[in-house]
Order: C-alpha cells, then structure tokens, then sequence
C-alpha cells in the first residue's frame, strides 16, 4: 500500500512540477533610439560660487557710522592709533597711512535696533549665561551696557588697556586686556579672571562682535568689500545688497565641532560640510583701500566663526569669533528616545585670544591676508622650518593600496591589490617618463590589511611582501631619495585589533557613551588623545624595528575631540598631547587636511581643501588655505582619480599652486567591491599610467616656474579667468573655460594656461 | 525548550544591531555622493555626474512652487501659493504671470508644442488651457460620462498633454488611474491603472490583530506623477508599489524593465528627455536617472538641513531639464529653482549609450572602455562592453565581462558559446573518452572477478560496514528504496542514533553553505559575500529545531507512537535526497546555461519535493498513523510552528522593553550620581 501511495505521490509532483517550470517565461526588451550628440557648453558654473568672481567695485570706502566723537586716545604704534570709550569699551583704530577709522561699534541713533540689540553693538563683551532654577537651566544673555550697572575698572597700560568687568545683573567677572602691537592689535581675556557666581553660569563670550561692520540695505551697499571665511579652501562672502538670497547666519565650529560633545549624524548621500582649518577670518572695506584679518590664537579649539549678513535680524554684515565655556547637552536616558538637557558642569579651560591685524592699499584683500598671515605664523613660530631640497620639477604623491580585508564566511580574507615589488615597478616606470619627485604613501600594508587594523601595525602583510618584501622597496626608493610614508591612524581603535585597551583607552563622549562609528561591519572607536599619544609612543620601537622612517598619519591632522570621562580631556589637552606626540618624532610626517595647530609638524600637507562648502551666501570660493601655504609646506591635491572633470580639477591645481596626487593599485579596483574601500572605483596603475604622466606635465610645465615662491596678485579677469602673480615675477593666466580667450594681449587656449616669465 | 527559547532570541537580536557607517570625507566641492549601480548588483559610489552651479536669480518670489515645466527656452512654474503661472526665460527674466485672479492653487502644470498652456488646478478642481500670451482658451472640468463614476472625486494635480491633444491627469485619490480626456473634455477611459497590491503584512495584521480597515484595503495607490516622452508615451510613478516608475504603450501596458531599481523613499517628480532618459527625484531629494530601458546610470542629491549648501534641496517639488542636459529643480520650500550641470563623465556615459543604443559598437566600444577606465565597477560599462565582446566573438573576454558585471544572461550565453565552441572541437574526444572509461571499468570488473579481488573488496567493504557509524550513516541510501522499511527499522530496530543524525545534520548544513560557492554563479541568487554565517544556521538549523519540537508537541497530543528521538531522527534521514544531490546537481550547474535552466531547476524540484514525499511518509510509520492522520498530523504541525514563532517573537519584544527598561534606570542612577558630585 504504502510502496503505491509513494510512487503515486512521486508522479503526481513531477508531473506539477513540469507544468510549474514551463509556465515560467522571459521578460521582452523594449524599442530602438535616435541617433544623438552632446555637448557641453555652459558658463553658469563659472558664476557660480564654486569660482572665485570678478572684482568689480574698487571704490574707497566711506563709514559715516563711525566716528571719533566720544572716544579718548589710549595709545599708538607706527601704524595705528587706539581710542577707546570708558563706558562700554568699545574702540577705535586709527590706521595712520590712510586716515581710514575701524570701530568695535557704531552710532545707532538713526539705526532700525532695538534696546537690546544698541547694548549688543555699543558692549565690548557680550555673554550669554545658564541661569540655576529649580527646573532646568535657563539661557540668558548679557552685554556690558545692558542694565546700566555693571562695574568696570580699567587701567591704562603701556600699550593699551586692562579692565575688570563685572557684569550687573549677573555678576560674573571677567578682565578684558587690549594691547596694540604693530600693525596689529591684540585682546585677551585670561581664564583664571573668569568668575562665576553660584546662581550664573558662563556659557560663551563675544569680543567685539560688531568690529567692521558693514551695513547694507535694499537698495545700497555703505561700503563695497567682502569677509574672507576659511570655510574649505575659503570663501568671500560680499557685501550685498539685502535680499532673500544672502539671509542667513553662517555659524560653524573651528576644526568642526567636538564629537565629544555633540552628537554627528552621518548621511550616506549628504557630504559633511568643508572644516575651517585655519582659525580666521578677515573683513575688507574697499577691496585694496583697507582690511584687517583675525586670528584666534588662544581657545580656537572652543569657538565658532560665526557671520551674520545684512537682513538677518539686522541691516548689518558682522562677524566674530564666539567663545564657548559651556554646553547643553541631551543625556540619554532609555536607548529609544527619552532624554534630559544637561549643562556641562565644568567650564572649559582656555585664555581666549584674538589678534587684529590692519591691513591696507595692495595688502587690503584674501590675497594680501594670506601673505600676511603665513608671516604671522612664521614670526610665532608656528611654521614647518624643515624643508626639502627643491627640486627643479614639483613633487607628486602616489597613494598606493596594497591589501584590503574582505569579510569571509569564518575568516576575514585580505585582497592583495599591490605587491610592494609592484610598487618598485611603478616608480621606475614613472621615472622613465622624467617623473622622478614623487611622494610614496602605502596604505593597507600592515598584516589586516587596510581596514579595521587600527591602531595595531606590525608586523608587516605578508601576502604583498612580508617584510624582506618592503625592506627591498624601502631601500630601493632611499636610493632613489623618494620619501616613502606607511599610512598609519592613532585616533580610532577597531573592535577586531589589538594594541588598545577597551576599557581604559576609548575616548567617552559627555553623556558617557563611546564615540563610535562603523565601516562596512568592522565597528571602530575613538581613542582618548592621550591614549593616542601613548599607544603611538609605544609603537616606535616597531617603526626602528622594520625600518620605517616616514609616517603618514591619517586622521590625526583634522581630526579634534575631548574625551569627557572620569578625567576630561578638553580639545586644548588633545592639541597639547598630539602635539607633543610629534614633536618628538625623528622622521618625516605627512598629514591629511591639517588643522592650523600641527602646520608646525607636517612635513606634507595631503589633501589640500580645494572647495568651499558653497552655502548660497558665499558669493566666491578662494584659495586662502594654499596660498598661505605656499612657501612653507608641499601640498597636495586630493586624490584626481576622483574628478569627476579631470582637465578642470588640474586647472585648479595650478590656479591654487597645489601638486598633484594619485591613488594607485596594481589590480583592477573592481576586486575591492564587497570590501570596505569599495569607493574606490578605479585606480589600475596601467589603465591610469598615461593620465598621470599627462596630469603631472601639464600641471608641472606650470607650477614648476614657481617652486618656493608665492602669489603677489590673484585677479579674475573675467569669470573663468585667472591671472595669479608670483613673487618672482612670473605669471601665469589660467583658462577654465573650454573656449580660447585673449588677455591682456595673450591668446590661452580653452581649458589651458599661459606662463609669463618662466624658465620655459 | 528554554535554551531553544534562548538561541532563538540570541538569533533574532543579532538581526538589530544598528549600523552606521562612515566615509572619509573627499573635498571636491560637491555637497553629496554619487552612486551607480555596481557590479555587485547594489549602488556603488562613482564620479560626481551632476555640478551644482548655482540658484536661478530672479527678483519676484515664488511662493510654494509645485511644479516647472521646461519648453522653448523658458520655463514655466506652477506658482501654487501665490495661485499663478510664472513664465520665466533661463536666466530668471520675468516674462510674465498667467491666470492671476482665475487659479486657485495650481499644482500641475504642461506646455505643449503649440505653447498652449495646460494647468491642473487643485482649488478649482479644474484643468485651464491658456495660450502663450495668458489668455484662457478652455477649461476642463470633471467628466459627466456615467463612465467616470459620478462618486468619483476629480481633484487634478499633474497634467500632460499628447501630440492629439488628448489629457492625461492625475490627481488626489485618483486610484482608477490617470484620468484620460479629449480635447474637447470628453472622458475617454482611465489609463495605466496600478495593481491593488497584495500586502502580506496588511493581512498578517488583519488576521492575528484585525487591525486594518475591511473598506480602505483593496485600493490601488494613484499614480503620484505623470510625463510623457516625444513619442507620446505615458509615464507614471506610484510611490510604494512595485515597479514605482512604469511606462506606458497606447494599450495602457507597462513596457519598462520590472526590475528596475527602486528608489528607497518616496517618488515627487519625472522628467522624460529627449534621448528618452528617465529623471526622478524622491522626498529625499535624490535624483536617479535612468536610461531608456530602466537601466540606472545615476543617483545623487540629498537634503539641506538648514546651512543652504549649494546642491542640497529643502523641499523638492519638481525636476525638469534644458536642451543642454541641465536640470532644474524647483524647491517649494527655499521657494528657489537650483540647476545641476552635467560633467563630462555623463556625456561619456550618455554617449556609449547611444552609440550602443543605435548599433555603433566599435565607436561605443572606445567609449564604453574610457567609462570602464573612470570606473571599475560600473555594471552597465562591463556589461555593454561584455555584449561587444560576443558580437566580435571574443567569448572568454565576454565571459570575464559578465561575470564583473554580474550580468547572468550575458554570462549564460557567453557561456553557450565557450561550451558549443568546447564541444565542437572536442566533442570527438569527449566521445571517446566516455568509451575508453565505460571499456576500462568493464575491464577491471573483469579483472577484479578473474583475480578474486571482488572477494576481498566485500571483506574490506563489511568490515568498514560494522563499524556503527558507517552502518547507521548508510542507511540513508536504504531509504530511496524502502522508505517504509527503513523508518521501521530506525524506529524499531534503533538503526540509527542521536550521533549519526547529528552527523547528517551537519552535513547538510555544510553542503547547503557549499552550494552557494560550488554552483555556477547564473542559477545562485545569493551575494556569496553577503552570507553570514550565524544567519544561515538559524535558517536551517532554526527551521529544523522548531519543525521537530513543534511535531513533537502534536504528535503526544494525537496519539503518535514516535519519541523526541525518533523525530530528530527520522527528520534528517528524509533529507536524505537532498544530502546525496545538492552537491552532484551543483557542479552539474557549472556546465550548463540559462537554455538548460528547466534541468537545474527541475533537478531542485525532485530533490526537495522527494524529501517532502519522505517526511510524509516519515510522520506515518513513524507515529503510526494513516493517511489521514497524516495530514492531520502535519498541517497541525505547521500551524504549531507559526504559533512558537509567534510567541517567541512576543517574547523578544518584551525582554527587549525589560532590558530597555533596566538600561533606563542604570542610566538615571548614574546621572544623578554624576550631578551630585
């Protein structure tokens, strides 16, 4: 019985089973196309704020909100002259040479402000506080004319003032010191001055917000000029008439803002906004007739840029550095959603500082301000002095991958993607093409592979050399003098590596989590700075061991974050500790998009910002950051087989003085899609062989003219047109556009340059 | 049962970890990503395809603009808030407003070829023909056709207009589809109706928690938006069904690819060009462009939060593009229209396209490499250049091609022609090396028997066959014979134990994991990098655990005679099918094609519906039933199944609120230790 039931049943799933598999039928394909060209012709980008703008409007400038009336005279240099009100502190700048007057404040008799807003502009010092109340902390702000109470006492110095302030309605204390110097004027309020009562507490301070500010209207500009952001590479932000276009508040942490502190989401479509590398910001009134640029030199790391342009709130441009002492916070109190706003409870330690310096006639512009500022970093010590010899053609980095883990089903697996005898290969065939000044930088050559080894090395992958392997290639590229630099992190620390302890080394945010992030499954955290600096002091002995002499550290340059556990350490600890980290280091350093505060100590500066974050008030993207770079640092290019426009991006290269880079596998990049560098997308070193020999001359018969030299002049012809003057005398006029243009008597061809002057 | 309880819940919580991922950040002043579709089947990051070049200027205001349309050299803006028409040229020059004090919240708006303006009107409920001056010429009102349904709502909200003059509206509610008239106004038919779709989840709700609403259930969704291309084709987008993005023939029949990819968020806009390319943009903000079979080339875009960044958008409402490939996005919240400009590496693409498109493969050829060059990992560049490949005959090229692309039929038939290529010139060889192998076996058969070597074979043979585990293990073979038997030998006799079905267990588990890598990669549906191994063995193993003590719990209950023992291991024997011919068939799968696929799959069918036919039979010698009780026996076991996993998913729902809870209060306890020091 059973026997028959099987074999009935048996037949009658076949025959379904036939019937079933039959029915399944293909998808049909659809119809056939026109014949079709494209061609790609529009200027509109060049107006764009992706380029920098003509400059059209040279006029002298006039401030009729600014005056002398009420002011006393407190001191003067060569330059400058310093009056000063006793009632608010506010001042005034005399600049000798010109006659022209800045003030802190202006006359708002005749202005469209209210009460408040006249005690903001007139005040010299502008806090906001977290009132204690039995429920929450409550925010409030205060400047120093507001109630009519506050209590100053200022003293006279050699070179300025220093005034104990005291706040009437909050009571908090604090010293304001003014101190000219030169062409430059310096204010300080010291940490330990700062006093807090039981019932207020500090949160952040404004000096002299309202320094240079510019008042537009509908219809009228009182002075013609722009403020310089270090957003990115920089950015101009003109002064405009009010519209709906330019009104809103441009407000962004120095050296982004502290992980330890804020939350950061992350978006897979949405890039994260360009970081100010540099802690400034400059104000021009009358574009070559007068300037003056700020530098935060102390608790850069606790501030913001913040501007505010004509028709936010006032008819005014203005803006300043805000210094903060204390957050709120959202404490976590279930994992889904519930949470309590905090204060932090103790105030973040830093003498904030800001140096003014008055600039006028041909320096009164970014250009000029750059220039100035590298002479400023140069005179405070602050600057690379280690140089290399030059060579008579520009260096160019190769970023080389050689392995990357790739998750298996028991074991991770590592794609080798290039031999470190692969990597000889390269250089000697580059070389044969006269490319002879390269910058090698291995990543991916530890024993994990690329990913989720942090920050645990050694030994070397064995798969793409093994130690005999990379010794060959070490020895090999110092006999050639080609810097070679193993790529190595010391701030994160993933969950599958060694080398790091998870209970004592993880930086904590202030609600007592971990910062940590993941890539492609392989889970990473944060390392407390000093952890970082201990865990790479560690690891040097291994450097000796296998010979490694340059280091390219990855994140460590742009990267700045408190650790808030049982013992804080704020952002100015972690600038102290990684700074020290490297002063100690014997070898060659090069760092990724370096902050202002280890310029000191990268000997290559990767990455170079080449762009703004273009937020729609920006009306112009500058190159403020390399050209304060020229002279003092090699800088180099983000890697251009990103490019989406490669004959434009290496235009820009030239315009901005910057070097070319790569970055470079001997295999296919399509083997590194499942792993975590599958942004990758292309990188064959014989597929881009040709680009690169091609890039590198183009860029090189260019730039080479003018090695160790910097720009004088940056003028815009017209939009898309370039003319940059170098201290040397050499010029070179760059064409974005794609067709053939004649200045000044010369023909560039579209999308091409024109060197005036140089070594031919 | 508890640590089954325990695995499970181990299981079902690693499900949720939460994932966040990081990039480094690369600084080529554009404010997203762009993603194409890569070689893995899923978006791959690639060159920047679209430059945000900056924020059309003008000096009036748009006030929640909702649609824009592009046509002769200006562009038209439905200017809902402020109830007008904007007619303005590429530079923001005013040209003129239309319909002021006639409209009333225009949300759709069409130019035809003639410059008649067309306008759906939300407020009104009608749809206005003005001509290029702002005259009105027409209106449109809801059809009195008994057809149209006289309950059916007419709220019009987007509007094209075909070459005859015919309307096609789509607007609130409409679920019939897109409301098609003449042009005089008469209803000719709904058009492009979407399916009601099936919603395992809407049902899974309905039965277990009668949550849904028996009326507002079997409605098709309306179609979102509506656009025609320069033939006349009608294109809709219906945010979540599948395919959202369809395209219609004059028959009303979608014609695009059914696998097209799906954008993730909901649908807002679309834009026909005139090389037929498909221009989407989501809520997200994310514009995919397609070519003209479906294939996505782009997706990039994404949301401002508030800086005003160049490139991101507030409130995306409408898209359209120029005669040069701009697009134009209108943003109903900045109240501002952005324009993209396309990079070179577009034009690359577009141009291999169409170069393939219209049969130039030695021109699109260059191309193609030049894109494959940019990008490695572009699935459409290896794909196109596979195909070029076979047509000039250079088949293991094609095949290396396919393979990176992932593309199975290319590979499939690349294959073919390797295999037909193989066995022409082999085919001789193969012949006779089948010959000589069956003459050899014959020979040594004779050879073994002539020097009683056969004698000896079987002593060696019987010895490895007492050993207990060998013996137990082969009784799996017995089974495809006397299945009956040899459950009553397992049963009765105790041929087999705990260990050697452990031992089958695992191997299965093992040949199961085996076959992702083993067959041939056009019959696997499975990223074999995507496999994790912990999912897998809750997949199997999960699925066997709660079979046998779900079977078990029943059958205690209904009389069956078989013990927790007897279905652990009876269960595993049934699979026996399985265990024996998944690896055979696999390594058979890498010699075939997808012309042979009826064989692959056919072979899967017998293996798993014998195994089915074993269980059956298993559940009935084992507990001694008959057939009825059989079924009985078996749907009960599968309803037991559903139950256990039900509960168990009650039960991880609930642990997940106490561990929620007991984190909240660790937590609280700590920050209040922490403030009061």
């Amino acid at each position: 019985m059973s026997k028959i039931l099987y074999k009935a049943l048996i037949f009658v799933v076949l025959g379904i089973s036939i019937s079933i598999t039959f029915m399944i039928s293909h998808a049909q394909q659809t119809n056939e196309e026109d014949v079709v060209e494209f061609e790609l012709n529009n200027d509109a980008i060049y107006n764009s704020n992706r380029f920098t703008q003509v400059e059209t409007n040279f006029d002298a400038p006039n401030n009729p909100l600014v005056d002398l009336e009420g002011y006393e005279y407190v001191t003067e240099s060569e330059q400058l002259i310093l009056y000063m009100n006793q009632d608010d502190l506010s001042i005034r700048i005399e600049d000798k040479k010109t006659g022209y007057v800045w003030g802190s404040s202006f006359n708002t008799e005749e202005e469209r402000l209210n009460r408040t807003w006249r005690a903001r502009v007139k005040s010299a010092v502008w806090i906001t506080y977290f009132r204690k109340t039995n429920i929450r902390e409550e925010i409030g702000e205060e400047a120093i004319t507001t109630s009519g109470t506050s209590k100053i006492n200022t003293v006279k110095t050699e070179n300025g003032f220093e005034s104990d302030i005291t706040f009437g309605e909050t009571g908090i204390k604090l010293k304001l010191i003014v101190r000219l110097d030169g062409k430059g004027l310096n204010v300080t309020i010291p940490s330990d001055s700062i006093e807090e009562t039981e019932k207020y507490k500090l949160g952040n301070i404004k000096i002299y917000p309202f320094l240079g500010a510019v008042k537009t209207t509908i219809d009228d500009i009182t002075i013609p000029g722009y403020i310089l952001v270090p957003d990115g590479s920089g950015a101009l932000i003109r002064y405009q008439k009010q519209s709906n276009m330019n009104g809103l508040i441009y407000s962004k942490s120095l050296y982004r803002s502290d992980v330890g502190l804020y939350d950061k989401t992350i978006d897979d479509y949405v890039m994260p906004e360009q970081s100010i590398h540099l802690p400034v910001y400059g104000m021009v009134h009358g574009v070559n007739h007068n300037a003056f640029y700020a530098v935060n030199k102390g608790g850069a790391e606790s501030s913001r840029l913040v501007v505010y342009p004509a028709g936010k709130t006032t008819d005014f441009y203005w803006t300043f550095f805000e210094y903060i002492y204390r957050i709120q916070y959202e404490q976590p109190t279930s994992r889904d959603m519930g949470s309590v706003v905090m204060t932090q409870k103790n105030r973040t330690e830093f003498d904030a500082s800001i140096y003014y310096e008055f600039l006028n006639e041909e320096e009164a512009n970014y250009v000029g301000m750059a220039n100035q500022y590298r002479n400023y970093l140069d005179k405070n010590d602050l600057l690379n002095e280690e140089q290399f010899d030059k060579k008579e053609n520009i260096p160019m980095r190769l970023e080389i991958l050689n392995s990357e883990r790739k998750k298996g089903l028991l074991f991770d697996s590592r794609v080798k993607m290039t031999d470190a005898s692969d990597v000889i290969h390269m250089v000697n065939d580059l070389s044969h093409q006269d490319i002879d000044n390269l910058r090698l930088v291995l990543r991916g050559w530890s024993k994990g592979g690329l990913t989720g080894t942090a920050p645990d090395y050694f030994p070397f992958d064995r798969k793409t050399g093994g130690k005999k392997g990379y010794q060959l290639l070490i020895d090999a590229m110092d006999e050639l003098n080609i810097p070679t630099y193993f790529q190595m992190d010391y701030t994160r620390g993933f969950d599958n590596a060694g080398n790091f302890n998870q209970m004592v080394d993880l930086a904590r945010r202030i609600d007592g989590d971990t910062i940590s992030y993941e890539v492609d499954d392989y889970e990473y955290h944060l390392l407390k700075p000093s952890s970082t600096r201990k865990i790479f002091e560690n690891t040097l002995e291994d450097f000796e061991k296998n010979n490694i002499e340059n280091i390219a550290l990855q994140s460590l340059g742009n990267i700045l974050y408190s650790s808030n556990g049982r013992k804080i350490e704020s952002r100015g600890d972690a600038i102290d500790l990684y700074q020290n980290m490297l002063k100690k280091y014997n070898g060659k350093i090069g760092l990724y998009e370096v902050n202002d505060y280890l310029l000191k100590y990268s000997d290559e500066y990767f990455d170079v910002p080449m762009y703004s974050s273009q937020h729609y008030k920006f009306t112009d993207t500058v190159p403020f950051v390399s050209l304060v770079l020229r002279t003092t640092v090699d800088a180099y290019a983000p890697f251009m087989n990103y490019f989406s426009d490669i004959n434009d991006g290496s235009l820009r290269l030239i315009d901005y003085g910057i070097y070319p880079s790569f970055y470079i596998t001997e295999e296919s990049a399509h083997l590194l899609i499942d792993t975590p560098s599958k942004d990758l997308y292309s990188s064959k070193y014989s597929s881009w062989k040709n680009t690169i020999v091609d890039k590198y001359r183009f860029v090189n018969d260019a730039l080479k003219n003018v090695t160790g030299e910097w720009i004088v002049e940056r003028e815009v012809l017209e939009a898309g047109v370039v003319k940059n003057t170098y201290s040397n005398g050499v010029m070179i006029y760059i064409n974005y556009l794609n067709e053939d243009i004649t200045v000044d008597g010369i023909k560039i061809l579209g999308n091409h340059y024109h060197v005036i002057g140089g070594v031919a | 049962m508890k640590k089954i309880c325990l695995i499970f819940f181990i299981l079902t919580t690693s499900l949720f970890v939460i994932t966040q991922t990081t990039k480094a950040s690369n600084t080529l002043g554009v404010p997203y990503k762009t993603y194409t579709i890569g070689t893995n089947e899923g978006l791959v990051p690639t060159q920047t395809s679209y430059l945000p070049v900056g924020v059309l200027n003008y000096d009036y205001e748009l006030n929640k603009p909702e649609d824009m349309y592009y046509k002769g050299d200006y562009l038209y803006i439905a200017n809902t808030g402020a109830n007008n028409i904007v007619v303005m040229d590429l530079d923001g020059n005013l040209i003129r407003f239309i319909g002021e004090e006639i409209l009333d919240s225009p949300t759709g708006i069409f130019v035809d070829d003639e410059e008649m303006i067309y306008v759906a009107d939300k407020g009104n409920a009608k749809v206005y023909k003005f001509n290029f001056e702002g005259v009105l010429l027409q209106e449109f009102e809801k059809p009195t056709e008994p057809l149209y349904g006289e309950n059916q709502g007419y709220r019009p909200e987007k509007i094209v207009v075909d070459k005859r003059g015919n309307l096609y509206i789509t607007g609130d509610g409409a679920t019939n589809g897109v409301i098609q008239l003449n042009y005089k106004g008469n209803f000719l038919g709904y058009f492009g109706v979407n399916q009601s779709g099936f919603d395992w989840r809407m049902k899974f709700n309905d039965l277990f928690l009668g949550l849904t609403n028996q009326l507002a259930k079997n409605l098709p969704p309306a179609p979102k938006n509506v656009a025609i291309d320069k033939k006349g084709l009608i294109y809709t987008i219906t945010s979540n069904i599948n395919p959202s993005i369809k395209k219609f023939n004059l028959s009303s029949v979608n014609i695009l690819n059914e696998d097209i990819y799906q954008p993730g968020d909901k649908l807002i806009d679309l834009y026909i060009d005139d090389y037929l390319n498909i221009y989407l943009i989501t809520e997200e903000a994310r514009i995919y462009q397609y070519d003209s079979y479906g294939n996505l080339l782009f997706v990039f875009g994404g949301l401002d939060t508030g800086n005003k960044r160049l490139g991101l958008i507030k409130k995306p409402t409408s898209l359209t593009v120029d005669d040069e490939g701009n697009i134009y996005v209108l943003d109903s919240s900045y109240n501002n229209i952005q324009i993209f400009q396309k990079t070179n590496f577009v034009n690359l693409i577009h141009q291999a396209n169409q170069l393939y498109l219209d049969g130039d493969y030695k021109q699109s050829e260059q191309v193609w490499q030049e894109v494959n060059r940019m990008n490695n990992s572009f699935a459409l560049a290896n794909s196109a250049l596979g195909k070029i490949n076979m047509k000039n005959e250079q088949y293991d090229e094609a095949l290396e091609r396919f393979e990176i692309a992932n593309d199975k039929d290319g590979y499939s038939d690349a294959f073919w022609e390797i295999r037909n290529n193989w066995l022409q010139n082999n085919g001789g060889i193969l012949i006779i090396s089948i010959v000589i192998t069956v003459l050899l076996w014959n020979v040594t058969k004779y050879l073994l028997k002539r020097f009683n070597y056969v004698e000896k074979i079987k002593k060696v043979g019987l010895k490895i066959f007492h050993i207990k585990i060998v013996r137990e293990l082969s009784l799996m073979f017995q089974i495809f014979k006397h299945p009956a038997d040899t459950y009553y030998e397992i049963k009765r006799e105790k041929k087999a134990s705990y260990l050697s079905a452990s031992v089958l267990y695992v191997i299965l588990f093992i040949e199961i994991i085996a076959s992702y890598y083993i067959t041939s990669f056009i019959f696997v549906n499975v990223n074999t990098n995507d496999i994790v191994l912990i999912y897998e063995l809750a997949k199997v193993f999960g699925l066997f655990l709660l079979w046998i003590l779900a079977n078990y719990l029943i059958s205690t209950l209904n009389d069956g005679e078989g013990w927790f023992k007897d279905i652990y291991i009876s269960s595993i024997y049934a699979f026996a099918p399985l265990i024996v011919g998944i690896i055979p068939l696999s390594i058979i799968s890498n010699v075939l094609t997808y012309n042979e696929i009826f064989l692959f799959n056919f072979s899967h069918f017998i293996l798993y519906s014998w195994s089915l036919i074993l269980i059956f039979i298993m559940i009935k010698e084992i507990h001694n039933y008959k057939v009825g009780e059989t079924i009985k026996n078996i749907l009960l076991t599968i309803f037991t199944m559903v139950i256990i996993a039900l509960m168990l998913f009650i039960v991880y729902l609930l642990l997940n609120q106490l561990s929620d809870f007991i984190y909240s209060l660790f937590k609280e306890v700590v920050i209040r230790v922490k403030n009061t020091l």
